[in-house]
């Protein structure tokens, strides 16, 4: 890595006492694989080292930004889902006509867009010149600390706690970043739904539906819910993608979460950061890719 | 579809609440603040090397002698009430004031100073070399600084220093910080000596105490009644970590925070309109500086230097792009600073032509190719640009190449780079202070001790005159021949050496309406005396 | 003039593929979105080509005195904070992205379509060793890995690309593979084996050439991502260095003036914004025309 993470330690202005004194003290005289070879040690018995940038543990901080970021990524997931489906799903019906297009042009706008720049803009129209939304932060600072930590997810805390005052507040500076990351699993979940959809509109119990006579609506709702496993399936995995856009959506927001931690972490060559966070996000994707093929298997009726 | 209508319910519920709220106004004894605080990596006075973090804690931790609020560059009786210097200048005799009692109640003492500044070398983190660069080292300091009783500290330097400089090292709460030893020490694990519980505490000395401190979220300060200098109006300070400074800004325009504290200038303009928010300014100890580095046998000729000293449009950048931010500086010495030639004292502008001549004297009649290595957050890249831009004009090629700072500081530690810009932070407002880290450089050899020096790093070896100058003016008793010492160097500096010196920082403080006072000095923000509507 | 070229039953592979290309061609005109995506991409390089006619104005010059204009008769897009015309940096920037995008895929295409090809015929122990070792990428947000890189390589333009073409091969490859797999146990290749054709012949005659339509609609498709990816090093200072017009770093300047000086941003987020939806687009379209699993 090139960021020294002595220099960010001790500063510009350190002389070679001191920055050799860090250095020793991080541990960094002695060779890469002895290094590694604590780091892997350490790991096994549970001690994932101290983050140079906040002095703490890196573990006790990723317990303190992880559920600010589940909290976003589950709300943008549920925007995702609300918007996404019903979007794919209406595609798929009237495909080829003009709803098809346009349904299009709205989820691909998901992934064409600079989520940063997006955020930028929502910031100054929707706090600045509206107010309708918070500005950067969960809350706002009179609600900093007033209910009880119990998940870390300040809407589930608040509401567990019946304060619905801090709940508002928290649902004010949560909306914004929630369905601007949201646009991109808006995106997949709206193709991915018009293609599973046209996929069962092209079997032949919906043309024996349709001859019998049913509606168009009662048809589709018939194929959506054959649907459902792969929906949910890839519902899980679109979660995943979330931590991409997360990681300049946090830091528009000034959002306390797991991207901005990384991306501090790793611009400021904290190696102990990197490596572990690298490891959450290997074992988390690992783990929905996992939960994703359970589903599947589990309520899948054809691959029993 | 159940779902859907409880979400927009609620999203509709919030609108609504937002739009029959108030605006949001701070309480009248809070006051709160919007800070980028990832810089901040620990609170303990022995370890703190970041300007943001010094700031806050300042605010909690007196240093053992105070500066005139008025005017940074004299001292004055503070925690330490009075002194006397011994006529040859090897003994101050301090006397600690009398009735101050810490937060947890333990009457400060001079045990507790001795102990912090002791503490301090042992630790040999970040600040234990702002003692060692007053000769007080882990060997010697137990004879160095001794209380000689409950009441009277006392100092026997190794060097016969200044009076009028030596003082300004024990103003630093980096160095003498008024710390309780005995809570201090209840909190020690492992014979760290408090490190690290101090690392997210306070235990010093101040008007205020730190409560609260999440990383990059969140730093409360709550006040101590009864503190000795005044009477302290606020009974809480609330920052709030909030990276982006275009979210500052708006969070100060609707009133949610007190005080914005890294305000971007693009926003001046528009916040010098705004009825909610006033800007004051005033001068800080940072500057901003370009250099080349002289192990680069390209690199050595004055006339070359000289020659990249016409290439920037030193009033037209003040003007424009850093307007409000800096203004131009052509000396390290910034103004405010014992030793600092006036205000007026601007030998360089923009001139391409000369610029041009110089440079063809220098033998580069058709200018080279260079790397541009610099910090990559405002004004950096601009003025880089700019620099560029003028460059070219008389051949010379620099190619920007923008980093973070421990990057680019790692590059000039290693000497590894080929021309460099970046600012620096002073520590008090003595000229010894900018010629220590900026010119003196006995040693320009690759064993030399002293690679903190700028002038090490950009390879400059000032000539044995200067050097002796420097170390003449430490033990100058006489002010005016002090003065006028730094003064010749100044313009030896810019005749002979590598590097460039464009501005100085203006801090700039933008606050909300319902401020009415808020002091700035030379060194820092003063929360103590800030009182609102 | 078409009954005698085009005919039911192709008397050469040449005429086949001309053939296939050519109806292939009706359908995509057939989706009008492809084809609005196929004009911006044509515009994008055509601008990227002639923009030393198209800008008004030298997009380096800077003038101090002219900061921070709003869009006019005379600066189009408004100027930026060093006073440099606004819209000649969107159109320089043209070529800034379409070199990243045009290296990207020449480096991607032939090593993911190596990887995954080899990976799908030679199979067994090759196959298990390349496909954990592209998993291990892909366990990663493309972003991240590609910050990562960067943040070992260093700041600047041939490295963000490196970056971003390291996170995009696993992809490819995988997709390469998977196609490998499909096409590895038809009949003609099996008839190619016993005819004495060498693994290498048949990987690059055969398989090769059925992968080239779905490769092509997966690269135009993550060529999108590619053009955000690069903005976001960009945005964070990592991609091209100053005074490079590249619309991701010219995003991180205007950033500071969003509120009061809005062009800034706003006009090379758009442009990053159509050049992606294009790409996305045009992809789109080709895989409904190229490939004919995807949807009936």
């Amino acid at each position: 890595m090139p960021v020294d993470p002595v220099t960010a330690l001790v500063g510009d202005q350190a002389d070679k006492e001191t920055y050799r004194a860090a250095y020793e003290r991080l541990g960094l005289d002695k060779p890469l694989p002895v290094q590694f070879g604590y780091y892997v040690r350490d790991i096994v018995t549970g001690n994932f080292g101290t983050a140079i940038s906040t002095g703490h543990p890196v573990i006790e901080d990723i317990q303190r930004v992880f559920p600010a970021t589940v909290e976003l990524a589950t709300l943008s997931l549920i925007a995702g889902v609300l918007l996404g489906v019903p979007v794919g799903v209406a595609a798929a019906v009237s495909k080829g006509r003009a709803v098809d297009h346009l349904a299009r042009i709205f989820g691909l706008f998901g992934y064409s867009v600079p989520h940063f720049w997006l955020g930028l803009i929502a910031l100054v129209v929707f706090y600045a010149w509206l107010g309708w939304i918070g500005g950067a932060g969960r809350v706002s600072l009179g609600y900093v600390d007033v209910v009880p930590t119990v998940t870390g997810m300040i809407l589930v805390d608040s509401a567990l706690d019946r304060n619905w005052e801090v709940f508002r507040d928290a649902l004010r500076h949560i909306v914004a970043p929630a369905l601007i990351l949201a646009t991109t699993s808006t995106a997949y979940l709206s193709r991915m739904t018009r293609s599973f959809m046209l996929e069962q509109l092209a079997q032949e119990y919906v043309t024996t539906a349709r001859i019998k006579g049913l509606t168009e609506w009662r048809v589709t709702m018939h194929a959506f819910r054959n649907i459902g496993v792969q929906l949910l399936t890839i519902i899980v995995l679109a979660y995943g993608g979330l931590l991409d856009g997360a990681v300049l959506t946090e830091t528009v927001f000034g959002w306390p979460g797991f991207g901005q931690y990384l991306t501090s972490g790793l611009l400021a060559g904290d190696m102990n950061v990197v490596l572990t966070c690298t490891l959450m996000v290997g074992v988390i994707f690992l783990a929905l890719n996992l939960a994703a093929d359970m589903i599947y298997r589990v309520l899948d009726p054809r691959t029993r | 579809m159940r779902r859907a209508t409880r979400f927009s319910s609620f999203f509709l519920a919030g609108l609504l609440g937002a739009a029959t709220a108030a605006m949001a106004k701070t309480p009248a004894d809070t006051f709160v603040v919007a800070s980028n605080l990832s810089q901040i990596i620990t609170l303990d006075p022995a370890a703190i090397n970041e300007g943001a973090a010094n700031g806050f804690v300042r605010q909690a931790c007196d240093a053992l002698i105070a500066l005139d609020p008025n005017d940074a560059s004299k001292v004055v009786p503070g925690v330490a009430e009075s002194w006397t210097v011994s006529p040859d200048g090897a003994k101050y005799t301090l006397k600690i004031r009398k009735g101050l009692k810490f937060p947890s109640g333990n009457p400060v003492t001079a045990d507790d100073i001795v102990w912090a500044i002791r503490r301090n070398l042992q630790l040999n983190l970040a600040n234990a070399q702002r003692l060692r660069e007053w000769d007080i080292t882990k060997d010697n300091v137990d004879t160095v600084v001794k209380a000689e009783d409950a009441m009277t500290l006392a100092i026997m330097p190794t060097r016969p220093w200044a009076p009028g400089l030596f003082l300004f090292a024990f103003t630093d709460l980096r160095v003498a910080p008024v710390l309780d030893r005995k809570e201090v020490m209840a909190h020690e694990a492992n014979g760290d000596l408090g490190n690290k519980w101090l690392a997210t505490h306070s235990a010093c000395l101040g008007p205020f105490r730190i409560t609260t401190w999440r990383p990059q979220d969140i730093l409360m300060l709550d006040r101590n009644d009864g503190y000795w200098r005044r009477k302290v109006a606020m009974k809480r300070i609330v920052v709030r970590h909030v990276p982006e400074a275009g979210a500052q800004r708006l969070m100060l325009e609707q009133g949610d925070v007190d005080f914005a504290a890294d305000i971007d200038p693009a926003d001046f303009k528009a916040l010098e309109k705004s009825p909610n928010v006033r800007l004051e300014t005033s001068p800080t100890l940072l500057i901003s500086y370009m250099m080349f580095n002289m192990n680069d046998p390209r690199f050595r000729n004055p006339k070359l230097f000289e020659a990249f000293r016409y290439l920037i449009d030193y009033q037209g950048l003040e003007a424009t792009l850093v307007k409000g931010y800096s203004v131009t500086r052509q000396s390290p010495v910034p103004v405010g600073v014992f030793g600092a030639l006036p205000k007026s004292y601007m030998p360089y502008k923009l001139d391409i032509e000369k610029a041009r001549k110089l440079l063809a004297e220098a033998g580069y009649p058709n200018g080279f190719t260079a790397e541009f290595s610099i910090l990559n957050n405002f004004p950096y890249p601009d003025i880089a640009q700019h620099i560029q831009q003028n460059a070219e004009k008389v051949g010379v090629k620099l190619n920007i190449v923008q980093m973070i700072g421990a990057q680019l500081y790692q590059k000039a530690r290693a000497r590894k780079f080929e021309l460099y810009l970046a600012g620096y932070g002073f520590n008090y407002p003595d000229a010894n202070n900018i010629f220590l880290r900026h010119a003196y450089n006995p040693d320009n050899t690759e064993q030399s001790k002293d690679t903190i020096s700028i002038a090490w790093r950009a390879g400059w070896d000032p000539g044995r005159e200067f050097n002796d100058a420097i170390r003449a003016a430490q033990v100058e008793r006489d002010q005016n021949k002090r003065r006028a010492i730094y003064e010749d160097l100044q313009r030896k500096h810019n005749a002979n050496s590598p590097i460039i010196y464009l501005f100085q920082r203006l801090s700039v403080n933008a606050l909300g309406k319902d401020v009415r006072v808020f002091r700035q000095t030379l060194v820092g923000d003063d929360y103590s005396s800030i009182e609102k509507r | 003039m078409s009954a005698i070229y085009f005919t039911e039953v192709a008397h050469s592979p040449t005429q086949a593929t001309v053939q296939r290309l050519y109806f292939g061609w009706l359908r995509f005109l057939k989706n009008p979105l492809a084809v609005a995506g196929l004009v911006v991409v044509m515009l994008l390089v055509l601008v990227a080509v002639l923009a030393p006619w198209i800008a008004t104005q030298d997009p380096f010059a800077q003038d101090l005195t002219q900061r921070l204009l709003p869009p006019s008769g005379k600066h189009w897009f408004g100027t930026d904070q060093v006073g440099r015309d606004m819209f000649s940096r969107v159109i320089y920037g043209s070529r800034v992205t379409l070199m990243i995008v045009s290296l990207v895929v020449a480096i991607v295409a032939p090593i993911g379509l190596a990887i995954g090809t080899i990976a799908g015929y030679a199979g067994g122990k090759v196959d298990t060793v390349l496909m954990r070792t592209t998993d291990i990428f892909l366990a990663f947000p493309g972003l991240v890995l590609a910050l990562a890189f960067v943040a070992a390589l260093g700041p600047g333009l041939v490295n963000a690309v490196i970056a971003i073409s390291l996170t995009s091969c696993p992809g490819f490859a995988r997709l390469a593979r998977a196609e490998t797999l499909i096409v590895r146990s038809s009949d003609f290749i099996a008839a190619s084996r016993i005819q004495g054709a060498s693994a290498v012949r048949i990987v690059l005659r055969h398989v090769v050439p059925m992968c080239v339509p779905s490769l092509v609609v997966r690269m135009t498709l993550s060529m999108a991502g590619v053009i955000l990816t690069a903005a976001g090093l960009g945005f964070l200072g990592l991609g091209a260095q100053p005074p490079s017009p590249e619309w991701g770093a010219m995003l991180a300047s205007g950033r500071r003036f969003l509120i009061d000086y809005w062009w800034m941003a706003t006009f090379p987020g758009l442009a990053i914004l159509a050049v992606s939806l294009a790409f996305n687009l045009l992809g789109d379209g080709l895989r409904d025309v190229l490939d004919p699993r995807s949807e009936s």
